[in-house]
């Protein structure tokens, strides 16, 4: 769908906005004695009527989205339309406003309209972007999966923990608790909120690292890496260590699959996040837009 | 020591059990008091006890050890919210309820069932968590509110409610101000907070009841007669063409002037206007004002410029211009040779620069035009300025030259030529005969010096007929008042200073005027040299407002309202009106 966005019916919406802009355009430049241009010149009316008749389609696509029982038009035309009518919406308005801002409530529909298309801007290029990355990024394998997987790495990595005694399973019962995916937009962006889980543990332990000796401190103050080497420097049991080794694959494996969730959910909040400003700028731009046109006849 | 022991259960209590003993002990073994599920735990692993003081202790019993806020420890006082484990095993301390000593929060050690771990990690996600901590609808709602209550309803019951309204406009952001599409123009910017002097009615586009509230003195498009064939200009509204808010209050565009003017006659077929389309291509010669008699402006002729034959002006000047101007210059009896220019007479007047400083004959003519008249005394001048009092003048010099005596002048009686001895005195019959000369002699100077040198040689002179009763008549020559206009294109706008840096002589013929007659001006090619039409290129663009005024009618106001004669501020604008109190006189007639 979303490469069928763009190039919709060979370019239809786009050939249409070229169309507009250039109709906007010659009406823009029409002679207009003696005045700068401006919203209140013949041209000025006619393409603020253009420019709110756009507005109010465009915003139909919010009401048309949610109507799913409606397939006589695809919504993938709808999507088209509305991303390419919104291109030429900057355009109208700019030459309906003549150029002319001010610091009042027609320059603030104006830079609210303008808010509105830039974030569109960034959906779509969300749109465009991030469905590949997502794809790419599970190859194959849905969410639940790759959570049902961390569950399954979890009760082994517990189980493997166990064996090591209660510290050690402690600590990574301690992780599994700890481990949140999601959490808030930022946290989600910024993939934050889940416990950093042993990051590059074994090419750590390759390493000359002598362990700091933080005997008299408790678990929670160590780290899972100074604990673990710790943990291996004290102990002699080859199938202890080889216990250890088991334990530090499941958890990388561990990290690696919370990676890919926090990943999914980072891109679809990628996806996401702009609509947070798209949809409520675009409510206060409807306001914005009556305000104006009311104010003008007000005081016409 | 009574204790409640609750079993947490993915975040519920699942159990909860009391206990009423001295020591609590915690273990795998089946006789514990808390049995805990881990291989990890001892038997007896563990015991809790209220010591003498009422604390509570924990004390692993050896060699078990216990992992107290994540610190391995044998022993520790039990406060509400530490955490400890035993083998797998979570506690909380929680804070005791009413009649227990200890409230122990035991969490199961989940996590052995992946079932559970995937439950706990799909629920840390949280259904709605993209939106957490923010509502798209709670937003648009209020953004939206938020822009309507500010920007319309406030400003509207502030509208409804005036004194609101008016404090309202000292707020930023929350009045009527909000919806101020552009600046006032700076005409009307002494009251440009306050709206309702222009918008007085909702949905009402500015009547011209409000513009002529304050411009009710303003004079009408046209004159009365004018209006009537003419009724668009008064039935338009006056904001129709008079934008606020705008670039400017006045139009300048040519074509809206040209709609009418490129076809005048059409619309007042009476007019004596000639058809206009634009400066550059279509506009007429310029007609001068001027008026066939120089000492009255009340009816002026207007004569275009390329109408030579009728062309004059009469000033009651003689001046020639040309003879001024010589490229060699001329002879002043005190500097030798001096080459004079246009600025030695002409001035632009300040502060506006549209018309020019009046001529002074002290500053610029007297130095080579000296009065003197007499040939015997050449120092001594008449005045000037006042031709009343020059007989008076004359008659005293001669008395007293005659009573001097020795005046040898041809009509000069005896007792005048001789020269009076000293010790010897006049008689009656002597004095009467000087008088009777000197007053005789003096009119005899005056007449000449009138008629034919010193006044009459640059002004006009007229005998009075008026004051020729009688036998000594007390003003027989009269010099006739100057009659320059001020502005000879008194319809179009024209600033001398906004164009000092041309040369006089580009626009004003004066090198080649040989008389005052002569109207100096070039006309519309002049112009054009500079100015061009509204779509001229490489010349300035001039429109019709550049130098016509379109409010100019000189009978009526804009709100209907006669123009007395006498409240007129300038019958025809521009033309000096004749000084108050001079007589009649014969009036040449323009040809």
């Amino acid at each position: 769908m979303y490469g069928s966005i763009l190039n919709y019916g060979q370019y239809r919406y786009l050939k249409q906005m070229g169309a507009l802009v250039l109709i906007a355009l010659l009406v823009y430049l029409s002679p207009c004695p003696d005045e700068s241009p401006n919203g209140g010149t013949w041209q000025g009316y006619t393409l603020g009527v253009i420019g709110a008749a756009l507005i109010l389609f465009l915003l139909w696509f919010g009401v048309r989205k949610r109507q799913y029982h409606r397939t006589k038009t695809s919504l993938s035309r709808w999507a088209s339309a509305h991303v390419y009518l919104g291109v030429s919406l900057p355009v109208v308005v700019s030459l309906h406003c003549g150029f002319q801002f001010g610091w009042n409530v027609h320059t603030l529909a104006y830079t609210l309209m303008m808010l509105v298309v830039v974030s569109g801007f960034y959906g779509l290029y969300a749109y465009l972007v991030y469905p590949e990355a997502l794809t790419a990024n599970r190859s194959g394998i849905s969410r639940r999966e790759m959570i049902a997987g961390i569950a399954r790495l979890d009760e082994t990595g517990l189980t493997l923990a166990e064996d090591l005694g209660a510290e050690t399973h402690h600590l990574v019962l301690r992780e599994v608790k700890e481990t949140r995916l999601g959490g808030t937009l930022w946290h989600q962006i910024t993939m934050g909120a889940g416990l950093p889980i042993l990051p590059h543990l074994q090419w750590k332990l390759a390493g000359n690292f002598v362990a700091s000796e933080q005997a008299s401190l408790g678990v929670d103050t160590l780290s899972p890496e100074d604990f673990l080497r710790k943990y291996l420097r004290k102990s002699e049991s080859t199938a202890e260590i080889h216990r250890v080794v088991e334990l530090l694959k499941v958890l990388n494996e561990r990290q690696s699959m919370v990676s890919r969730v926090q990943r999914d959910i980072r891109y679809h909040a990628f996806m996401k996040c702009w609509l947070l400003l798209h949809v409520p700028l675009s409510c206060a731009l409807l306001a914005a837009v009556l305000v104006h046109v009311i104010s003008v006849f007000f005081y016409w | 020591m009574r204790c409640l022991i609750e079993t947490v259960r993915r975040g519920e209590i699942s159990e909860a059990r009391d206990f009423d003993a001295e020591r609590l002990s915690l273990g795998r073994g089946a006789d514990q008091d808390i049995r805990l599920q881990s291989r990890l735990a001892g038997l007896n692993h563990a015991v809790i006890e209220q010591e003498d003081g009422g604390t509570l202790h924990i004390r692993a019993v050896a060699p078990n050890h216990i992992l107290y806020n994540g610190r391995t420890s044998t022993e520790s006082v039990l406060t509400h919210g530490d955490k400890f484990s035993i083998g797998t095993v979570c506690f909380t301390v929680r804070e005791a309820p009413e009649a227990y000593n200890l409230r122990l929060e035991i969490e199961e050690p989940t996590g052995r069932q992946s079932k559970e771990l995937e439950d706990a990690l799909l629920a840390s996600i949280h259904p709605d968590a993209e939106l957490r901590g923010f509502s798209m609808r709670r937003t648009a709602w209020s953004l939206s509110l938020a822009i309507v209550i500010l920007f319309f309803l406030l400003p509207l019951a502030g509208f409804i409610y005036k004194p609101f309204g008016i404090w309202l406009r000292t707020l930023p952001v929350v009045s009527d101000l909000s919806w101020n599409p552009g600046p006032v123009s700076s005409a009307h910017s002494f009251f440009d907070t306050e709206c309702n002097r222009c918008h007085e009615h909702a949905f009402v586009s500015v009547q011209n009841s409000a513009c002529t509230a304050c411009h009710k003195d303003t004079p009408h498009h046209v004159s009365e007669k004018f209006l009537e064939s003419i009724s668009a200009l008064d039935s338009n509204r006056c904001a129709s063409c008079h934008k606020e808010h705008g670039d400017s209050l006045i139009r300048h565009d040519e074509a809206m002037c040209a709609s009418c003017h490129k076809d005048i006659k059409a619309l007042a077929p009476d007019t004596k206007l000639s058809d206009v389309s634009d400066f550059g291509k279509g506009h007429p010669e310029f007609k001068v004002t001027v008026s066939p008699f120089p000492d009255d402006m009340s009816q002026p002729l207007r004569i275009p410029l390329d109408q030579k034959d009728r062309l004059m002006e009469l000033s009651n000047l003689e001046f020639n211009h040309a003879a001024h101007l010589k490229k060699e210059g001329i002879k002043s009896p005190d500097r030798g040779k001096v080459r004079l220019d246009c600025a030695n007479c002409h001035q632009p007047a300040q502060p506006d620069g549209k018309y020019m400083t009046k001529l002074d004959f002290e500053s610029q003519c007297h130095e080579c035009h000296k009065l003197n008249f007499e040939a015997e005394d050449p120092k001594q001048e008449m005045p000037h300025g006042n031709d009343r009092i020059v007989l008076t003048f004359l008659e005293g010099y001669y008395s007293a030259r005659a009573l001097k005596g020795d005046y040898r002048h041809l009509s000069a009686p005896q007792v005048v030529r001789e020269r009076l001895r000293p010790g010897e005195e006049l008689t009656p019959q002597e004095n009467l005969e000087i008088k009777e000369w000197a007053a005789k002699y003096a009119r005899d100077v005056d007449a000449e010096t009138m008629r034919f040198r010193v006044c009459g040689k640059c002004h006009t002179v007229t005998q009075n007929r008026d004051s020729g009763q009688g036998d000594s008549p007390s003003r027989p020559w009269k010099i006739e008042p100057l009659g320059f206009n001020k502005r000879k294109l008194p319809n179009a706008k024209f600033d001398h200073d906004k164009h000092k840096t041309q040369k006089c002589t580009d626009c004003h013929d004066a090198e080649k005027s040989e008389h005052s007659e002569d109207v100096l001006l070039k006309g519309i090619v002049s112009c054009r040299d500079c100015h061009g039409g509204a779509d001229a290129k490489n010349k300035v663009a001039s429109t019709c407002v550049d130098c016509h005024g379109f409010h100019t009618s000189p009978s009526l106001t804009m709100e209907g309202k006669k123009i007395e004669p006498s409240s007129k501020p300038e019958s025809s604008p521009g033309i000096e009106s004749p000084p108050a109190g001079s007589n009649a006189s014969p009036r040449p007639v323009i040809p």
